[in-house]
């Protein structure tokens, strides 16, 4: 077959050829001299490749040997040939181009540059450096800065704005504004779940205190501020308009939800006579050398009106119980005290048993804890029959209509009384009106004899004081002074003594065996505390803080903060 | 050696961030709020600010590096602030955290800046030690003259090879197509096992031992001196690559990394306010 081989020189602008007919049907091309296409060019083997002519514009090229052919840009060892294919073999182009008439094949070579330049170009072109490879810097930036903007901050955004978004993002976790989340939870507020807008409800604006009190209704204030005329406007507004949140700190977990250290109330309490002087209420710094003694609130009667005096338990003149009751704790507390029921020792127990909560001590109660010793029969000869407790007219009716009932009986052993008393009578013998009267006389002057004994010398008189009041011509009247303990003594801090059980009680209520006076106040004062309690930075003791006695939120006024529940 | 940003004005830089780093943790130490220390306290919102500002500061230096006409200060002593003030934001973005760490964009904004400051550290270590490996390895010459170099290496071989016999020429061609240079990531971070040279030099020492006429012996030994030359330039071209990668490989993390944390630190003060 023939093939027409066209050399292409470019000068200028003008392209000439050289024209060569090689007339074979397998054409070796190469350098060397048993190639029938020879190509001056370095790079080409003296054998580089066999051209194979199949019919009219059809051939195959094969690689011969080690070299390689590049046929349309792609290496290869062997492809058919069409019209427009472009080969390059080393340096030399070899573009395949529709033949002649008379020609089976046509090819059209140009030789390129130069050995040299052609091997600096392709190593030139190669990726020699970082910014050949992959995403620009620029491009990575982009990327991770739309990737970072859209998951923290479009998402959140929109969670927030786009309500019908909101519960389907927020079951996603990830994408919502839960990732503005910045630390857990008190464990009180675990159950609001993954809503932030139950406390979040404005943007770019601190949880209201609105907020809180959705839930939180019908919180004490700190203070009335009704009772303090004489605080600034600034000072009423620092303590009343003083956010929720700027004491309770949330996404700390739990630990400091309550603010509870010293700094919280010192801050005013510290010198609050030096702003106020008026205050009754003494500066407090610290706990283990600044906390001022501790003051029992002690019930008073002036006439009839009940007041409470506050007075400090290291002021021995001032401090006197004024209950009303005659009672000695030593007397109790001797040992195999005689009683109905034989010898008895009590102890601190017997009469002092916790209230529901452990927190403090059910009253003392005559019935419980006095009338097994303290009997309040009045006549021998009917130990069961007592006189009532606690109602001094009732005492009166009741002896009178029980001797009234005796004499008209007749048959009750006493030497002073008339016959018609001591006589037994037969059932259904009737008394003349002479001798009823002589009865009932009797019977109001032993009324009268036994209510004395009673109230004056013996069993009332016991343990209370009594007042007589006769009028001329009427059986003369008696009152008991009320009794009013002391309850509870210190009713400004919370003490409980569940959380003292590992304490004997005489620990603190040391010197209760000897007091012979039930004027002495038994109440322990704060250096029996500071025994064990110390300040919040204590090294040698239980550090305790002021809230560790007192509370914040006490003063129940008419409008507890934010105004009533029932107001919302 | 790149010494002028380490120590730049007499360790100026390194001074005023040792100075806010002590200053930092002195007033941690001493601080006492009533909550446990965090970013929303007094001293967290002051560490806060203050790192956010050096954040932006640092970051302005990308652009800084573009502005040659600038006479805002020098380059050196802006790199010199960068690394020594973008050391001591370890210290305030730590405090500033309050050591509370967790899975958010607040904590996310920390881990990016802590990538973003590690990366920067190799690529101090870079500048500071690559730099004479390269003027070492180049001897002066640039990548293209090297290159150049090469090919005219390459036709020498071919010129001798072609008068040494036709399957000699057909040898060291087919090692001339063979020749590589970068590549891929990987080929440009490490060094090719060249195989195929050691095939190629040995294969002609071969033909030199066996070689019995003078002139042809001649030309084989000036082969292989001319493929030994090529190949040692290959070795340093690709170690150069190698070189110029490890030394800029960093900014493809500190950069986008930056960007990045730029977009989170957004979010982190815009979330904190938004949800006050």
């Amino acid at each position: 077959m023939r093939c027409l081989v066209r050399f292409v020189q470019k000068k200028g602008r003008n392209l000439s050829y050289t024209r060569q007919e090689i007339d074979a049907d397998d054409i070796i091309i190469g350098r060397g001299s048993a190639a029938a296409l020879r190509l001056d060019d370095i790079l080409v083997a003296p054998q580089h490749a066999a051209l194979t002519l199949a019919g009219r514009g059809q051939a195959r090229l094969k690689n011969v040997g080690w070299t390689s052919i590049n046929v349309n840009g792609k290496t290869t060892d062997a492809s058919a040939l069409k019209s427009g294919d472009v080969i390059m073999i080393g340096g030399t182009r070899i573009d395949v181009v529709p033949p002649e008439d008379h020609f089976d094949f046509a090819i059209d070579i140009t030789l390129g540059q130069s050995g040299p330049e052609h091997i600096a170009a392709r190593l030139l072109a190669a990726r020699l450096s970082l910014s050949d490879v992959g995403p620009s810097k620029r491009a990575w930036s982009w990327g991770l800065l739309l990737v970072v903007t859209g998951l923290f901050l479009v998402i959140p955004l929109v969670t927030f704005f786009v309500d019908d978004l909101r519960a389907p993002l927020r079951a996603t976790g990830l994408f919502s504004d839960v990732v503005w989340d910045s630390g857990d939870l008190a464990s009180a507020h675990l159950a609001i779940g993954r809503d932030c807008n139950v406390c979040h409800q404005q943007p770019f604006t601190m949880v209201r205190d609105a907020a809180c009190l959705d839930c939180h209704r019908d919180m004490p204030e700190h203070v009335n501020p009704a009772a303090h005329a004489s605080a600034s406007a600034d000072e009423l507004a620092q303590i009343h308009d003083t956010r929720c949140g700027a004491c309770h700190k949330e996404h700390n977990g739990d630990k400091h939800m309550v603010r509870s250290d010293q700094k919280l109330c010192v801050d005013c309490h510290g010198d609050l006579k030096q702003k106020h002087p008026d205050t009754r209420l003494a500066d407090v710094r610290d706990f283990t050398d600044a906390h001022p003694e501790f003051k029992a609130s002690l019930r008073r009667r002036q006439d009839d009106a009940l007041s409470i005096d506050r007075v400090a338990v290291n002021d021995a003149a001032a401090l006197e119980e004024t209950s009303g009751i005659k009672f000695t704790h030593a007397a109790h507390l001797e040992e195999n005290l005689r009683t109905f029921a034989g010898r008895v020792t009590l102890d601190c127990a017997d009469c002092h048993t916790p209230d529901a909560g452990g927190h403090a001590f059910k009253p003392i109660d005559m019935e419980t804890h006095c009338a097994d010793c303290h009997d309040l029969a009045f006549d021998t000869q009917i130990p069961d029959f007592k006189a009532p407790h606690g109602n001094v007219p009732l005492v009166q009716q009741v002896l009178l209509g029980y001797y009234s009932q005796v004499a008209l009986e007749g048959g009750y052993q006493d030497d002073d009384a008339p016959a018609v008393v001591t006589r037994r009578r037969r059932p259904g013998q009737s008394l003349t009106p002479t001798e009823k009267r002589t009865a009932l006389e009797w019977a109001r002057f032993k009324t009268l004899d036994t209510t004395e004994e009673l109230f004056e010398f013996r069993v009332c008189h016991t343990c209370h004081t009594i007042d007589r009041d006769e009028q001329p011509g009427q059986l003369p009247t008696y009152s008991v002074r009320p009794v009013h303990i002391a309850k509870p003594w210190y009713p400004k801090a919370r003490f409980t003594h569940a959380r003292h059980t590992t304490m004997a009680c005489d620990s603190c209520h040391g010197d209760v065996a000897e007091s012979e006076s039930s004027q002495d106040v038994l109440i322990p004062g704060i250096d029996n505390c500071r025994a064990c309690h110390g300040n919040e930075n204590a090294n040698d003791r239980l550090r305790s803080t002021c809230d560790s006695c007192h509370g914040f939120h006490i003063h129940p006024v008419a409008e507890p903060i934010g105004g009533s529940a029932d107001h919302n | 050696m790149h010494h002028s940003f380490v120590s730049h004005r007499n360790f100026h830089y390194f001074k005023i961030a040792l100075g806010l780093a002590l200053l930092s943790i002195a007033l941690y130490v001493g601080h006492a709020p009533s909550e446990p220390p965090n970013g929303g306290t007094w001293l967290g919102y002051t560490l806060g600010s203050l790192g956010a500002i050096i954040i932006v500061l640092l970051l302005w230096l990308g652009v800084r590096k573009r502005s040659f006409h600038s006479r805002l200060g020098t380059l050196a002593g802006w790199t010199s602030a960068h690394i020594y003030l973008g050391a001591a934001l370890i210290f305030i973005g730590t405090l500033h955290a309050g050591f509370q760490f967790g899975w958010n964009v607040h904590t996310l904004a920390y881990v990016l800046m802590i990538l973003v400051i590690v990366s920067g550290f190799y690529g101090v270590y870079m500048y500071y030690a690559v730099p004479a490996m390269v003027t070492e390895n180049r001897q002066q010459r640039s990548k293209r003259q090297m290159i150049e170099e090469i090919a005219e290496l390459d036709a020498r071989c071919l010129d001798i090879a072609e008068g040494v016999g036709e399957d000699i020429h057909e040898i060291v061609l087919k090692s001339v197509e063979a020749t590589q240079v970068g590549g891929s990531l990987q080929h440009q971070l490490t060094l090719r096992d060249n195989d195929a040279a050691k095939r190629v030099l040995g294969e002609i020492q071969n033909r030199l031992t066996q070689s019995i006429y003078p002139a042809q012996s001649q030309r084989l030994h000036d082969l292989l001196e001319a493929l030994r030359e090529k190949f040692v330039l290959v070795d340093r071209i690709e170690q150069d690559i190698r070189y110029r990668g490890l030394m800029r490989i960093w900014l493809y993390f500190h950069v986008p990394l930056s960007v990045a944390l730029l977009g989170a630190l957004i979010a982190h003060v815009f979330s904190v306010f938004f949800y006050w």
